[in-house]
């Protein structure tokens, strides 16, 4: 296994749009960009609504994509005819947010592992079995919770099984869709631990939504901050929590609690609510909120622009301001 | 090597699974028992009068006509003088053996049509629903007397009939519940582990509104009872010399008012038993299937 950079997954100006009543739109994902190499893990974070779960199902055709370009393992995705998705699925897994509702409540964890095995690569029941023994193994199960029907495992331990199911076709990419948010606190530690030694046994590409700074900080390689569907800012997660650039990012990593005694800081907050985003206005999405806003920034939607190496931002004005900490 | 053995020593947090939890099963209402007992006595008369009548429920002339019950004819004779223990016994086939027909043809096709029109939508849906509501469009039972008046009698005609004025209900309730199933998660789970789309509506959608669907389908059963006995009664559909509870009941109507009120009560009380045993154990049904019911 050679450890040579290899693109899993990139996109290119994706885009998904609602029609609404009265002839309108919304624009839940509006142009994102991104792309995530082998094993290693891009985190994408927002605020509910600002389009990190569009993206995911766009990503595997859950949902059509408007417009845009996505390339999995150098497949050309949106050209695909609906047809031939289980062709992706072999490649591309994903891990949902609620562990109830993502595993058939009148299914066995036996059956929920043994489908995509017959599916998907079309394995004898003899081989379905190992496999999935070997499978509730690897995610820290035992093969007696097979029996189990999902109301009788806990929630840290459906989730398990959650990951167990999108792992059972040994895929390239896994997109992880909040997979700690609806567990306890107390299984989220377990749960990250078991993705993290996963990810290095298998060399896996996570796409990780999530909306809580401190699992990014833990799990992520790279982080890209969503903002009412387009990406304000991305880079190495050490660089961007260090020196956030964009005033949204400042202000997403101000509002989160610092785990140390005696450590204050100065608070860039932002105006009112996250406005709708059926119809918006051109330029800027943050214009209304921003403290920084100058009169340029509702004219045109400021460009990704590099303020360091592989670390982007779309504000002009921090750049050109020179008040990055 | 690509995928390293399971590590067994990892994470024992998880690995005290709570015990073999079973399944807490709901005690039995008394609703679910009356109504799934009454089935059971109409099914053993039903099965019973194919070899034992205590007379020829078609013959008439056993007895004098308009006898009261009594040791010799136990429910009474009709104006025939044919036993009416015997044609009600028969008459169970009749209708028990029509209206679970009937309930089960329109279960099948409603509920697989209701899935597609549910799961696909689009163009299906809006064709599959506009049907359904021109025919939903007649009150059943003039519907019913229409068809069968244009389609000639029999029993395979009057099942027919049943199940095609059903399918509207069974179309709309699974339609409603795959819609309401078809953005859960492990929908969009099922098609990442390979199901096709019609793999997921079937395997995955309409097995978990079964519930609904089964505590629907006994109480419609209910109905299609009433209407098999009431198109006996009209004189639809059935040689009026067949022991069906309804043509029994419009036998005996003359004598009710002369005092001979056993010819119509019997059948009647059978029709009242069938019907109430359905609605008992739809109703028991439903409490067991919605969650907002069970206490």
């Amino acid at each position: 296994m050679n450890g040579a950079p290899y693109t899993v997954l990139r996109t290119r100006g994706l885009a998904k749009q609602y029609p609404v009543a009265g002839g309108r739109r919304l624009v839940a994902v509006d142009g994102v960009d991104l792309a995530l190499d082998a094993g290693r893990t891009l985190a994408l974070v927002g605020e509910s609504g600002s389009g990190k779960s569009t993206i995911a199902r766009c990503v595997v055709r859950l949902v059509e994509p408007s417009a845009g370009e996505v390339w999995i393992n150098g497949r050309a995705v949106h050209a695909m005819g609906r047809g031939s998705l289980p062709e992706l699925y072999r490649e591309a897994q994903m891990v949902f947010q609620d562990p109830n509702g993502s595993l058939n409540p009148r299914m066995t964890v036996r059956q929920v592992l043994h489908e995509p095995l017959r599916l998907h690569l079309k394995l004898d029941r003899e081989r379905r079995e190992a496999r999935a023994r070997q499978l509730v193994e690897q995610v820290g199960l035992t093969p007696a919770h097979l029996d189990r029907y999902p109301h009788e495992l806990s929630g840290g331990q459906r989730q398990r099984i959650g990951i167990a199911r999108a792992l059972a076709v040994e895929p390239d990419l896994l997109i992880l869709d909040e997979p700690t948010s609806s567990l306890d606190v107390s299984v989220r530690g377990d749960i990250l631990a078991l993705l993290l030694r996963l990810q290095r046994e298998m060399r896996l590409a996570y796409l990780f939504i999530t909306h809580d700074l401190q699992v990014v900080r833990h799990v992520a390689d790279d982080v890209a901050v969503m903002y009412l569907g387009g990406i304000v800012e991305s880079g190495p997660v050490a660089e961007v929590f260090a020196r956030p650039a964009h005033p949204y990012t400042r202000a997403l990593l101000s509002a989160a609690p610092v785990p140390e005694w005696g450590v204050t800081r100065t608070r860039l907050r932002l105006a009112g609510e996250i406005p709708s985003p059926i119809d918006p206005p051109p330029g800027c999405r943050l214009v209304g909120r921003c403290p920084l806003a100058q009169p340029g920034c509702s004219a045109a939607r400021p460009p990704l622009v590099e303020v360091s190496p592989g670390h982007l931002s779309a504000c002009p004005v921090t750049l050109t301001a020179g008040d990055r900490p | 090597m690509k995928r390293s053995a399971a590590d067994a020593t990892l994470d024992p947090a998880a690995l005290p699974a709570a015990p073999p939890a079973r399944r807490r099963r709901a005690p039995a209402s008394w609703s679910l028992r009356i109504g799934a007992g009454l089935l059971l006595f109409y099914a053993g008369v039903a099965l019973l009068s194919l070899v034992w009548t205590p007379y020829d429920p078609l013959a008439p002339g056993m007895g004098d006509g308009y006898l009261p019950p009594s040791r010799e004819f136990l429910l009474g004779t009709d104006r025939l003088g044919a036993d009416i223990l015997s044609r009600l016994m028969a008459g169970a086939r009749y209708d028990l053996g029509i209206t679970l027909v009937a309930v089960a043809i329109a279960l099948s096709i409603g509920s697989a049509l209701g899935t597609i029109a549910g799961y696909f939508g689009g163009v299906v849906d809006t064709v599959i629903s506009r049907l359904v509501e021109v025919f939903q469009a007649f009150p059943g039972l003039l519907f019913a007397m229409l068809i069968v008046q244009a389609v000639g009698p029999g029993v395979p005609n009057i099942i027919l009939v049943l199940s095609f004025i059903g399918i509207p209900d069974y179309l709309r309730l699974a339609r409603a519940e795959i819609r309401s199933r078809r953005a859960w998660p492990y929908a969009e789970a099922a098609r990442m582990v390979g199901n096709t789309p019609w793999l997921v509506a079937f395997r995955h959608l309409l097995p978990n509104s079964a519930g609904p669907l089964l505590a629907f389908t006994s109480i419609n059963a209910a109905f299609v009872a009433l209407v098999t006995a009431s198109l006996g009664f009209l004189g639809l559909g059935l040689d009026p010399n067949t022991p069906e509870w309804g043509s029994m009941i419009a036998r005996g109507q003359d004598g009710v008012m002369t005092g001979e009120w056993w010819v119509s009560f019997f059948p009647g009380l059978a029709i009242l038993g069938l019907t109430g045993a359905f609605y008992l154990l739809g109703d028991a049904l439903s409490d067991l299937t919605d969650p907002r019911r069970r206490r």
